[in-house]
């Protein structure tokens, strides 16, 4: 409750933060439009439009879904991490606002090389680029996206620093970082990520934008390297926002603290620039310019790059679990007075579980041996819209359902259809996963536009089933999410405060009645996520022993 | 009681170290994380590229995505 109600949302930050949601909005719109177009492509039953658009679409989506949108979404969270959350206004706001401005620019250059036919996806790769005369429309965007994302996150950086009195002092830094929610200490620990890849993206992209309009040579083999190395990085700062969103959510859905040291919980967050860096190899397992003791020691690397999100993940359920226990409920019994009917605490439920999905077919992907099996196939589509529409999207969903209304001091519009929202969705990305995997194990490729005539019969029911029922239901549960958004700021009942806007989203638990300290059930997800992942890798192996040909 | 407010500080000093301490392991993340981050970021490939070299020099010229590429004719 204290988070809640320490909440005061200023006119400057009211404006920067709508002007964010509302252009991030705008951008997941037209990302999910491209994924409908894609779906009336690929999908057997519903092929209606001719194959050529399907590249123009899975660029589009890619894009803007993958890169603009968590980029935008991000950037935003990252300026309530520095301001609505500790009370303190940006060091500038004219900063802040040219940086949203480069970043729109942006991503109106990408939707304009999208429309124009520049069908390169998100690779954006060197050999492929050549073949379009507008590719520098989309290396620029990137570079522009970069740069926009940089003055924010300088602003960021020099708000923070300004919010310690004595900058010489350890004393006076461990008093600022006991003062911050753990959501903001999770944006201090990602700036150790996000900076590096910001670079890199500016330097890489700068170079290929140049190459693109006739100024420079480019290695692609560099260039393809140096993509997999800022993707890698660029993608793990939706698995520490999403962790860090979780922390806000816990609190202001459920009224649930940490039972545990909050030290502890901001502690773990510096663990992803330690485990995430060496990861990169994972994407190279099917390179065969990579040797294989780098391609081995990556692996083996990679398994640990789960561990952080493992332990928030029971930090989270546990502070569930103690808060619920606290209020008297029984040992089991708890998890139905969770208040599930909360579009924000049902968002972060689904999140986590659909990030669980996601995650236990990554650690299949990432092995060394597994990886050349399954690379390239429907497996990988398959694996990342849990992970990413999921995981990441599904949560920062449920941030928006508080943020949305608290920012506009309206009332959410449409709670009846966002109670469901969450769950329906979640489903549907799983349903796609499952169906998907099975698509891919079959052997249907990613990136086609169709089966071909000689399609195993299979691969139809598959993909029918992965894409046809999956992919669009998790679409049409994606405009009813834009649909409440737009509506709750156009028909949504004005009110006084952010957190009478917010009351009527879902009860709190009982007053807390007794101490309650420990937290058994809690350990169930990683458990079962450890179980899963060697279970999943056996089934995995065998498969791979039953091919008629043996990789060695 | 007298027992208590000890309790009570010997937690506060506790709680105190440990923000210290994690101000100590945010500055060794910032270099050994940050500068790790940035060193791959910026030097894998060139690692990665000498690496294969070394176990397989004959084929790394031989690889056509190895050619400088210049910009295309086609446009579009």
């Amino acid at each position: 409750m204290d988070l809640l109600q320490s909440i005061r949302i200023g006119a400057d930050d009211r404006r920067l933060l709508g002007a964010f949601a509302a252009v991030g909005l705008v951008i997941m719109s037209l990302g999910g439009l491209f994924a409908l177009q894609m779906k009336l492509v690929r999908t057997p039953a519903l092929a209606v439009l001719p194959a050529p658009t399907y590249y123009q679409a899975l660029t589009g989506h890619g894009i803007l879904m993958f890169i603009f949108w968590l980029g935008f979404i991000q950037t935003a969270f990252l300026i309530v991490a520095g301001t609505v959350l500790i009370g303190r206004r940006l060091w500038s706001y004219r900063l802040a606002w040219a940086g949203l401005g480069v970043m729109t620019l942006a991503a109106a250059l990408a939707l304009a090389g999208v429309l124009r036919g520049v069908n390169i996806t998100y690779h954006a790769t060197i050999p492929l680029a050549q073949q379009y005369g507008g590719a520098w429309m989309i290396f620029l965007s990137f570079v522009l996206l970069a740069a926009g994302m940089t003055l924010v996150v300088v602003d960021f950086i020099v708000t923070m620093i300004g919010a310690v009195e004595h900058k010489r002092s350890i004393t006076a830094w461990a008093a600022f970082f006991k003062s911050l929610p753990v959501a903001s200490f999770a944006a201090l620990a990602g700036l150790f990520i996000a900076v590096p890849g910001l670079l890199a993206a500016l330097r890489m992209f700068g170079l290929a934008f140049l190459w693109s309009v006739g100024r420079g040579t480019i290695d692609p083999s560099a260039y393809r390297m140096d993509w997999h190395i800022a993707f890698h990085i660029y993608h793990y700062i939706p698995a520490l926002t999403l962790v860090g969103v979780a922390y806000v959510l816990v609190e202001v859905t459920a009224d649930a603290r940490s039972v545990y040291a909050k030290q502890v919980a901001k502690a773990l967050f510096l663990l992803y620039p330690i485990f995430v860096p060496p990861t990169f190899v994972y994407h190279l397992l099917a390179d065969p310019n990579v040797p294989r003791q780098v391609k081995l020691a990556g692996t083996v690397l990679s398994l640990l790059v789960g561990v952080p999100t493992l332990l928030h993940t029971f930090i989270i359920a546990g502070m569930l679990e103690a808060r619920m226990r606290q209020a008297g409920y029984g040992a089991i019994g708890w998890l139905r007075h969770l208040p599930w009917g909360n579009p924000a605490f049902g968002s972060l439920i689904v999140g986590l579980v659909t990030l669980f999905v996601g995650g236990l077919m990554a650690y299949a992907l990432l092995q060394e041996q597994l990886a050349p099996m399954l690379h390239n196939t429907f497996v990988v589509p398959a694996y990342v819209h849990p992970i990413a529409a999921g995981g990441a999207n599904i949560t920062y969903m449920g941030a928006l359902y508080y943020g949305v209304p608290a920012l506009l001091g309206r009332r959410l519009w449409g709670l009846r259809i966002a109670r469901w929202q969450p769950y329906v969705m979640g489903a549907a990305l799983i349903w796609m996963a499952v169906f998907g995997a099975a698509a891919g194990l079959a052997g249907v490729p990613r990136r086609y536009a169709d089966l071909g005539p000689d399609a195993p019969a299979a691969w139809t029911l598959w993909m029918n089933l992965s894409l046809g029922v999956g992919a669009m239901v998790a679409i049409a549960t994606g405009v009813a999410f834009v649909w409440v958004m737009l509506m709750t700021a156009v028909r949504g009942e004005k009110v006084a405060s952010p957190q009478a806007a917010v009351a009527d989203l879902g009860p709190l638990p009982p007053a807390v009645e007794h101490g309650y300290g420990w937290t058994p059930l809690a350990l169930v997800p990683a458990v079962m996520f450890v179980v899963g992942v060697i279970t999943l890798t056996v089934m995995a192996f065998q498969r791979l022993w039953a091919l008629p040909i043996q990789m060695r | 009681m007298a027992s208590d407010a000890m309790d009570r500080t010997e937690q506060s000093d506790a709680v105190e170290r440990a923000d210290r301490v994690l101000v100590w392991l945010w500055l060794l993340t910032f270099i050994v994380g940050g500068v790790a981050t940035t060193a791959v970021v910026f030097g894998a490939d060139i690692v990665l590229t000498r690496a294969s070299q070394r176990t397989d020099p004959a084929h790394t010229d031989d690889h056509p995505a190895a050619e400088p590429a210049t910009h295309g004719d086609g446009h579009r």
